[in-house]
């Protein structure tokens, strides 16, 4: 896979307030074309809200969000079309079947491709005639990524694809993510807890703590070494050492 | 085409694991009949990991001279490659010997007793092969199945 100099997604100084409460802060991100990004992070660190900065569903309280040079607010319909979105709860009706859904997100995309979906749900059992809401939990996340792929974005943002799901739904989940990186210039940024999936999906991992992007890098710049090997011990490591590295600087500011 | 997991736990990084698994494979002989090795996206997708990874690996294959790749149409085991794999695995194996052995020298076994257990695991592989012992295991009961139903 390629990375070219053209980043899909950049932010500048991003920043969202809900209220008092701060969410993202000065976020500086650059998201390159053909890599795997593996967002990773506490609960409540901001990661979700990143990701909706880039689907245009949140506007950002400072500085500027843009995806294939475009502002997400202002180009929402333009943007859906390139970009494939899996939130961590599945967002369709829950009296919705996965051929309900085909039929209505054909109408909404100039590129869906409805033989790619079909190969898709064969290869991986989707369930055609179960409602969303009567689903598993593997069951209900495999439908929403192989219909996010529906309209091959180049961009796809999967947030918390692994949540609450058992190992074997794991690893089909993880299949379905990795058979949509079929085009070399395929992007996608995914948030996670699953370190382990981390290790094993991510060219690239961002850490957020409290807001802040606190490291974003390819795996051998985050853990130093020609051979990265990025084992959920030593992820969690570099989380908790990052961590110190925080703590420390907010008192320091204190004084 | 999956008879390897990639474990990230390991210490060993994945992309090695892969080059691993691979030369073991080559080495047996799974790739004398087609010597093609899968494209790196379907074994990406097989294993569970980034198809960059697996690039790697691939790569890491074709510098020791095992494969190399045919712009278009993949990436294929060379004639001589199955001698090549079999050598670099007697060297990485002679080393893994030479610690146990020492390990089991300076713990206090004698050597006759090692040298009579090496011999003896000598004999045993030149037995029918642990794989082919499974197979036979489990056409017994299958056979055992037939039988039962027929009598029905």
């Amino acid at each position: 896979m390629t990375t070219s100099e053209d980043p899909v997604w950049t932010t500048e100084q991003l920043g969202v307030r809900f209220g008092r409460t701060t969410a993202l802060r000065e976020v500086d991100l650059e998201i390159a074309r053909g890599q795997v990004t593996v967002l990773l992070g506490p609960n409540g660190s901001g990661k979700s809200t990143l990701l909706r900065c880039a689907m245009g569903m949140l506007r950002p309280s400072a500085g500027s969000s843009q995806v294939f040079e475009r502002d997400p607010i202002t180009d929402a319909d333009e943007i859906r079309q390139q970009v494939g979105y899996v939130p961590d709860r599945p967002d369709a009706p829950p009296w919705m079947k996965f051929k309900d859904l085909c039929r209505f997100l054909r109408g909404h995309y100039r590129t869906w491709d409805q033989r790619l979906v079909d190969e898709l749900a064969d290869r991986f059992d989707v369930p055609r005639s179960t409602k969303i809401g009567s689903m598993s939990k593997g069951q209900a996340m495999k439908t929403m990524l192989v219909l996010a792929n529906g309209h091959r974005p180049p961009l796809l943002l999967l947030d918390e694809p692994f949540g609450g799901l058992d190992p074997i739904s794991r690893d089909e989940v993880c299949a379905v993510v990795l058979t949509t990186l079929q085009s070399e210039d395929h992007t996608i940024v995914c948030c996670t807890h699953e370190l382990e999936l981390a290790a094993r999906l991510a060219d690239r991992v961002a850490i957020l703590d409290s807001g802040r992007l606190v490291e974003h890098g390819t795996l051998a710049d985050v853990f130093g070494s020609d051979e990265p090997t990025a084992t959920p011990q030593r992820l969690k490591e570099r989380l908790r050492q990052k961590e110190s590295e925080l703590t420390d600087r907010k008192e320091v500011s204190r004084c | 085409m999956t008879w390897f997991r990639v474990d990230p736990n390991a210490e060993r990084a994945p992309s090695a694991q892969i080059v691993d698994a691979l030369l073991d494979g080559i080495a047996a002989g799974r790739f004398d009949q087609d010597p093609k090795l899968p494209s790196v996206r379907s074994l990406a997708v097989a294993v569970l990991v980034n198809p960059n990874t697996v690039s790697k690996a691939y790569l890491e294959l074709e510098r020791l001279g095992v494969t190399r790749s045919r712009s278009g149409s993949g990436v294929f085991v060379i004639d001589e490659g199955r001698e090549i794999a079999r050598t670099m695995r007697r060297s990485t194996t002679r080393s893994i010997f030479d610690e146990a052995a020492l390990a089991a020298l300076r713990s206090g076994h004698d050597l006759e007793s090692l040298t009579e257990r090496l011999k003896e695991l000598s004999r045993e592989t030149e037995k029918p092969s642990p794989q082919a012992a499974i197979e036979d295991s489990w056409d017994q009961p299958m056979a055992a199945m037939k039988k039962k139903g027929g009598q029905r």
